[in-house]
């Protein structure tokens, strides 16, 4: 059992969930500096992609491209939704943080609910892209899909980095999570800028899901669970930092795995929940703060 | 003067309605009528803790499902009587629930959000978990309570249940209009101008924990002894989140709201029974319609548009702490 | 007749210092507080002045020094210890219980004074718990009557002009009785005659024995009501004395860069 294949195979299961986690984490992150709200609806953003996704591939029989590219779009365009239904209404209001997350988690109920009435809250399984067949690389096998999370994670963050601090809606985006009011004073539009960063928390969580949704899959209410670990990635990582998110998720991934792999899984759960709780009360601020968020130490 | 007396009228017809109800209705729909209670009253609960003092619970399920299995395994298990179990389980709560408030009150809003469905999720999957003690998923059969030597029916549980959600009605009352009660307003409206009022903020906050805790164990306890059977689903997540949204729908800081939301939303699966699918779009669509709509919940809305309402200038003296268009607000376009 | 009495001294900061991080926004701070007068603290922008009173206020712990009141040492108490002590204070932005009444918003001013509302007594609806109830109803219209608010008592707090919002978070803390109210910037957003208005509410409360301790900028009433005025710059007292000595003192119109009032 403890051979360096197992071993392998746990490091990369754990690192491709705990892509998954850390990608809803960065989603999450995405929102909150933007807005100061957590979206609760995280998880259904990226279950709802993987729902379009796997109706187009088993009902409508569309390539995969096609599929894939309709899933992240309703993904995104869920995103897009749940900011004008009810985000900007109750900002408008000036509603207090809470109820305006409770409105978020009444969308995601809305999109599981409705996903699941379709299906009956049953599996919506996705077949691997590449095939069933795992990859060998330097003599070992590695499942396929894995990789492929592996590696998108990665695009995606390079992605988001690149966007953040290269383009001017990035900027402007940074801005608003800085400052809202100057921003609105040097001619931000905040309301356009949080519907931008709900569409992109959408879109970041539906291709997680669309990735991951092959290795196990998903039905309406694994987003809510999805929500839930993503959040934790995002608290553990550190807190409004969107790399040491993707971290949180990655150490979350592999505690997970570790567990599965060297123990028996019904743990799994309590586990997570006992970390948040041991980080949330030893180190508030998360594992990893600094991480890539370029300050310099006070002296 | 002419207030007091319609609603002292409007008590006592409700009062006779609602004592009288067995001799109308059929044992079918008294246990509706009960479930709706026990729900009443962990609403009420969520009430006192979320909407007037408005924190956050998500967890609450966590404290029904102790009020609800300690005292069915001890009665199953140990053919204890219930007289004894009850205020046992309700013991053990609130002793955890005073555990736990030590790290989690620490928390404030999304972190107090996770944190308590955390505490909620944990407890579940504790009572799911150890299958020898609770009878996991598999549930647990409860000895019906037998006093001088009659097995009792669903006509004394009526009433039995009926007599609590009476008290927790009664404890909202009072402490609603009360030093504890501003207090708790206070610490919703401005935590930091509350305490340099004096009020210990970190007291008042342990004590509507408690209080929510406790009134949820009290519903727990009721729940398992009515329905002589208990099993975790009831005390899952989504158990927490109903009970969330009845406590939104009924209305927010007001003394019948939870009472109105229950009732609304444990009748609900009945009226949809045929488009049961549909359930979960149902309650997601409920909880958005009333945030966006109603934010008040159907008693406050109510009551905002009732000009003589509780006397002098409406309810708009003590209102949904949801929608703060004052210095509360934290996010302005 | 400008003695200074040691027993006179209601309130006393000595070597107060606060550092946040590498910036020390406080340095070795002495100000003493009279009982019985006006105690101003003025100063530019960003001199310091609102961390020195939420360290008397007990929001922030200093980093060096400590704070009396009377012979007892309140710098670690907890805020609302201090409060009870006899220590209130207003905000620089309106700090009001927006959802509740102006007259529930007096009434949480009797909080630490009005203690018989314990839970198991408020549950039970005790006798008095009921007396006590009454009386700090009265009470609070009382106060509001003297603010000249008493037909607004069971408005929502939020739905007040902001004048009236800052008499009331005034009459709020008179409420609670204290020996030291600590004013963050009272006049902020007055209008002349709300300002000369809030000056007749300030000298009256004064006249009734409390001690005021406030920071302000509108330079017309602090030199109207002040009896002793203390100036900072950059987290370092510069100078003290009263109103008149304080206006021809060079390190304070340097500091102001010229201004004048």
């Amino acid at each position: 059992m403890y051979s360096l294949e197992n071993l392998l195979r746990i490091i990369l299961a754990g690192i491709s969930i705990g892509s998954l986690f850390g990608l809803a984490g960065l989603a999450y992150t995405i929102v909150i500096n933007a807005s100061q709200l957590v979206n609760f609806a995280q998880g259904d953003f990226a279950m709802f992609g993987v729902a379009v996704c796997w109706f187009c591939l088993t009902v409508l029989h569309l390539p995969l491209w096609a599929s894939i590219s309709l899933g992240v779009a309703g993904g995104g365009l869920f995103g897009l939704l749940t900011h004008w239904a009810i985000v900007k209404p109750l900002v408008r209001r000036g509603s207090r943080p809470f109820p305006i997350m409770l409105g978020a988690m009444a969308m995601g109920t809305i999109a599981a609910g409705s996903v699941g009435a379709y299906t009956h809250f049953w599996y919506m399984p996705i077949n691997p892209f590449f095939g069933p067949n795992p990859l060998r690389i330097e003599g070992f096998s590695v499942d396929s899909q894995a990789v492929l999370i592996i590696v998108a994670t990665v695009v995606l963050v390079i992605g988001y980095w690149l966007f953040l601090n290269k383009t001017i809606l990035g900027t402007a985006l940074r801005a608003i999570g800085f400052n809202r009011e100057v921003s609105t004073l040097l001619g931000i539009q905040t309301s356009k800028m949080m519907g931008l960063a709900f569409l992109a928390s959408g879109v970041i969580g539906a291709v997680a899901g669309i990735m991951a949704a092959p290795l196990s899959a998903f039905t309406a209410l694994d987003g809510l669970i999805l929500g839930i670990n993503g959040f934790i990635a995002a608290i553990i990582g550190g807190w409004g930092n969107p790399y040491a998110a993707v971290l949180g998720g990655l150490t979350l991934g592999l505690i997970r795995s570790s567990l599965t792999g060297f123990f028996s899984s019904t743990h799994a759960e309590v586990v997570t929940f006992l970390v948040l709780m041991i980080v949330l009360t030893v180190k508030p601020s998360g594992l990893f703060p600094g991480f890539m968020s370029g300050r310099k130490r006070v002296k | 003067m002419r207030e007091n007396r319609a609603r002292n009228l409007a008590i006592l017809i409700a009062t006779i309605l609602v004592i009288a109800l067995p001799s109308v209705l059929g044992e079918f729909y008294l246990y509706v009528i009960r479930i709706i209670f026990i729900y009443a009253i962990l609403a009420i609960g969520m009430n006192i803790f979320m909407g007037y003092c408005g924190q956050i619970n998500l967890g609450v399920a966590g404290f029904f499902c102790i009020g609800a299995y300690i005292p069915a395994i001890l009665e199953a298990r140990l053919g204890w009587h219930y007289g004894v179990t009850f205020p046992i389980g309700v013991l053990v709560a609130l002793l955890v629930a005073w555990l736990v408030s030590w790290p989690l009150l620490r928390l404030r809003s999304h972190s107090m959000a996770i944190g308590t469905l955390a505490f909620g999720v944990a407890i579940y999957l504790l009572f799911e978990r150890f299958k020898d003690i609770t009878g996991g998923t598999d549930g647990m059969v409860v000895p019906h309570l037998v006093l001088f030597g009659r097995e009792m029916g669903y006509l004394f549980y009526y009433y039995f249940i009926l007599a609590f959600l009476v008290a927790a009605l009664v404890v909202e009352y009072r402490l609603v209009n009360s030093r504890i009660g501003r207090a708790f307003k206070a610490i919703r409206d401005d935590e930091d101008a509350a305490e340099a009022m004096g009020v210990d903020v970190e007291h008042y906050r342990r004590m509507g924990w408690l209080l929510n805790a406790g009134l949820a164990a009290v519903g727990g306890a009721l729940y398992e002894q009515q329905a002589g059977f208990i099993s975790p689903d009831t005390f899952s997540i989504a158990a927490s989140l109903q009970i969330l949204v009845m406590f939104c729908v009924g209305g927010p800081a007001t003394i019948l709201g939870p009472v109105v939301g229950s009732g609304i939303m444990v009748c609900l699966p009945y009226f949809l029974i045929a488009i049961q699918h549909y359930m979960y779009l149902v309650q997601g669509l409920i909880l958005f319609g009333i945030l966006r709509f109603l934010p008040s919940g159907i008693v406050g809305t109510i009551l905002d548009s009732w000009p003589s309402a509780y006397g002098r200038g409406g309810r708009r003296s003590s209102i949904v702490p949801f929608d703060g268009n004052g210095p509360g607000a934290a996010i302005r376009l | 007749m400008n003695e200074t009495k040691a027993d006179d001294v209601l309130l006393a900061a000595r070597g107060v210092s606060k550092d946040f991080g590498g910036l020390r926004a406080l340095n070795k701070v002495d100000i003493s507080v009279k009982r019985g007068t006006i105690t101003t603290l003025i100063g530019p922008n960003g001199a310091g002045k609102t961390t020195f009173l939420n360290i008397v206020s007990g929001t922030y712990q200093p980093s060096e020094g400590s704070v009396f009141l009377r012979e007892k040492r309140i710098d670690g108490l907890s805020r609302h210890d201090i409060a009870a002590l006899g220590i209130v204070r207003t905000f620089q932005l309106t700090k009001l219980f927006s959802e509740m009444t102006v007259l529930e918003n007096v009434m949480v001013g009797t909080h630490h004074w009005a203690r018989r509302g314990t839970l198991p007594r408020t549950l039970v609806n005790a006798r008095s718990v009921r007396a006590e109830e009454s009386e700090v109803r009265h009470y609070a219209l009382e106060m509001l009557r003297l603010t000249d608010m008493e037909k607004l008592a069971y408005k929502r707090a939020f739905d007040l002009p902001h004048g009236q919002q800052r008499l009331l978070e005034l009459s709020r803390a008179i409420a609670a009785r204290p020996q030291l109210v600590l004013l963050d910037e009272p006049a902020a957003g007055l209008n002349p005659a709300e300002e000369d208005r809030l000056q007749g509410i300030l000298k009256a409360i004064v006249a009734r024995g409390t001690t005021i301790f406030l920071i302000e900028h509108h330079m017309r009433l602090v030199m109207n009501i002040s009896d002793e005025v203390h100036v900072l710059d950059v987290g370092s007292k510069i100078a003290e004395g009263t109103p008149k000595e304080i206006g021809s003192n060079p390190a304070v119109v340097r500091a102001y860069l010229g201004k004048e009032y």
